[in-house]
């Protein structure tokens, strides 16, 4: 009974060691193998406002070789990133398709629409304050 | 009978234990990936931001109630509403309740997975972790702690 009394307690050290290792190997691990099996292109917009047809064209989305994210506050569009299926001339000058569903929400507190979903499964979305 | 009570609690907790600390480690494990991720959920910026801390914090702490025998029924009770909480929200996202479909890449199985397998699992859990509560309640009826 005084080894089961202890298991909890291993287990939350094997669980925290855990946890530990596996930050340790994510350089290593992770970070190939998700630039390596899935390519993904950022597009930023570029619209006139931010109307609910203007964020939702896929023709007001430029192409940025910078693949960062903006920090996702959700009043106004800023970046997407969506993989190759979604992108015209992917290796020449990338634009985006105009099949790719972007729908757009009203921040009712500022008037302006921004990025709610896309229809890349594996795509990103970032918006953006005021 | 009570004995045997007891270490079916503890197997418990171990259980709990370890899967909250690998739920934590998946999601500190690439943070800013899991911050996204709850960007894609249907709670506003604000709140996604502050669940992306507290989430993988809450689950810690309960690993960490589960240890010790007076602190253990605490856990386990908070084990069952964060479990009811997440089986909550991926029944209300499978039955299309929210307005826009929220992201499937925030559950264990990864974005491979559907809202019904992510429903599955989380439901399977909640059951296990009703267990435990069941346990903690009679325990603490007999007024016994382990």
């Amino acid at each position: 009974m005084n080894i089961i009394k202890k298991l909890p307690l291993m287990a939350f050290v094997l669980g925290l060691g855990l946890m530990i290792s596996m930050s340790s190997f994510k350089e290593e691990v992770k970070e190939p193998a998700k630039y390596d099996q899935n390519a993904s292109y950022a597009f930023e917009y570029n619209g006139p406002d931010f109307n609910q047809a203007s964020v939702e064209l896929a023709s007001n989305w430029v192409y940025v070789a910078n693949t960062d994210l903006c920090n996702g506050a959700k009043v106004k569009p800023c970046r997407i990133q969506v993989s190759e299926d979604y992108v015209n001339n992917p290796s020449t000058s990338p634009a985006l398709k105009s099949i790719i569903n972007i729908s757009a929400e009203l921040n009712t507190l500022h008037g302006t629409y921004y990025v709610k979903g896309l229809d890349d499964p594996t795509g990103l979305i970032s918006n953006k304050p005021n | 009978m009570e004995m045997k009570q007891s270490v079916y609690q503890i197997l418990l907790s171990v259980v709990f234990i370890l899967f909250w600390l690998y739920s934590a480690g998946f999601k500190l494990y690439d943070f800013g990936a899991f911050k996204q991720e709850m960007h894609r959920q249907v709670f506003p910026a604000e709140l996604s931001n502050l669940l992306s801390f507290t989430v993988p914090a809450s689950e810690i702490i309960i690993a960490a109630l589960l240890v010790n025998a007076v602190t253990r029924g605490i856990g386990m009770i908070l084990s069952f509403l964060l479990m009811l909480a997440f089986t909550t929200y991926t029944g209300l996202a499978l039955l299309g309740v929210y307005s826009t479909t929220p992201c499937n890449c925030i559950g264990l199985l990864g974005e491979k997975a559907s809202w019904g397998d992510n429903f599955m699992l989380n439901l399977v859990i909640t059951l296990i972790a009703t267990a435990g509560l069941i346990l903690t309640f009679k325990d603490w009826k007999g007024g016994k702690r382990v």
